[in-house]
């Protein structure tokens, strides 16, 4: 089956009222709240964002990831 | 005998106004970075951006602003022409004394004292530098350690410490070789303020490439996802499998790269990752703490210091 440029549209217009309709999530309330009394974002906010300024991040041509990630 | 509530009340007011006025000036300090080194067989690449995030206070205690300063050093050549450099991350200076001083300290203690390899001179940097970063720090490294120690934190002290953590640690990368070792090797040497001792130089294995300062990015490029993401879903409870599920679900999805690089591929790779997180930032949501010319050197088994990329001195001049 084989969507119409019109039936995507409406698919597009149906996902943005969506996305209207729905209330920002607590952490991201959060977050604008922080930014918009301090002028820059919480460090756990960056911290999540681009990463723990204490640690590194190793790539390798295998056996990388298990040392990065809290496997077990 | 305890406090009253007057006395407590008195106390954290206190240490609220002191915590002000130390952000003000430690917000100075700040200093983002992705930051890379790849070791192969033939040498090793250092790479780093160049923006300096720096808060200029304006006049009264409420004022100020972030600048991003696009034209910082942050990989240095250990002494002239030497074979060793190192590159760093996170905090941006120590008091009034410089990376770049401390760097030549290290170069000239290093040739007195004899030194005869890079772990040794990391050692000497550590030890140098942790001397001058406990004396310029004195005053709130006691308060990190104190809200570090405790098994359960409020709000406020969670936010205190991991603002302190990521405004006061950074590291350093050193590769190269030094003394009659044809041998390329690199250390890594990480601080935080919640540390009670200088930080031990930890190897870096060949064909392997590290990442620090702003590392996630190139992470969710590579691997789909980054370390903390990883740790959030896990404890999730949403999670029905275990660590090793979850793994074994992001490696059918991950990229994974060449054991030993030919030393210019090795240079364009290094770049390449930072260049990526540079223009990550750049079209986010986020401030641009990532930038400026990219930096490139390297040092190989069979010639010194050697800059791929460096900006000249004059390169701020618009």
């Amino acid at each position: 089956m084989t969507t119409t440029g019109l039936e995507k549209t409406e698919q597009s217009r149906d996902l943005a009222d969506y996305f209207r309709a729905v209330a920002d999530p607590e952490w991201v309330r959060r977050m604008l709240e922080y930014y918009s009394r301090h002028g820059h974002y919480r460090p756990q906010d960056i911290e999540r964002l681009l990463g723990d300024p204490t640690k590194s991040i190793e790539i390798g041509p295998r056996g990388g990831l298990p040392k990065n990630f809290s496997v077990s | 005998m305890g406090l009253t509530r007057l006395q407590t009340d008195t106390i954290i007011g206190v240490v609220r106004r002191l915590n002000a006025v130390y952000r003000c000036f430690w917000e100075s300090l700040n200093d983002m970075t992705i930051a890379a080194c790849y070791l192969s067989s033939e040498g090793v690449v250092l790479g780093a951006d160049s923006t300096s995030t720096m808060f200029i206070p304006g006049p009264g205690s409420q004022s100020g602003a972030h600048h991003h300063y696009d034209f910082a050093q942050k990989i240095f050549e250990i002494g002239e022409d030497s074979t060793a450099g190192v590159a760093m991350w996170g905090l941006g200076s120590i008091g009034e004394v410089s990376y770049r001083t401390i760097v030549a300290d290290v170069a000239d203690s290093a040739t007195l004292a004899g030194i005869s390899d890079i772990e040794s001179l990391a050692r000497v940097f550590a030890s140098l530098f942790w001397s001058r970063y406990c004396t310029e720090f004195d005053k709130v490294l006691p308060h990190v350690r104190d809200l570090a120690s405790k098994a359960v934190r409020t709000t406020e002290e969670m936010d205190q410490l991991q603002w302190y953590s990521g405004l006061l640690s950074g590291g350093f990368c050193f590769g190269g070789r030094w003394g009659s070792s044809r041998q390329p090797c690199a250390f890594e040497l990480t601080f935080a303020p919640t540390m009670t001792e200088a930080p031990t130089p930890q190897p870096i294995s060949s064909g392997s490439t590290r990442f620090w300062g702003c590392p996630n990015l190139i992470s969710r490029v590579l691997y789909g996802i980054d370390d903390q993401l990883f740790s959030a879903i896990l404890g999730s409870g949403k999670w029905k499998g275990d660590g090793k599920d979850l793994f074994g679900l992001v490696s059918e999805s991950m990229l994974t790269q060449p054991r030993d690089l030919p030393l210019r591929e090795a240079i364009d790779w290094v770049y390449a990752s930072i260049y990526t997180t540079i223009k990550g930032m750049k079209f986010s949501h986020l401030a641009p703490v990532c930038g400026g010319p990219i930096e490139i050197a390297v040092i190989t088994s069979d010639r010194p210091f050697r800059w791929v990329r460096h900006k000249q001195l004059d390169a701020a001049i618009e």
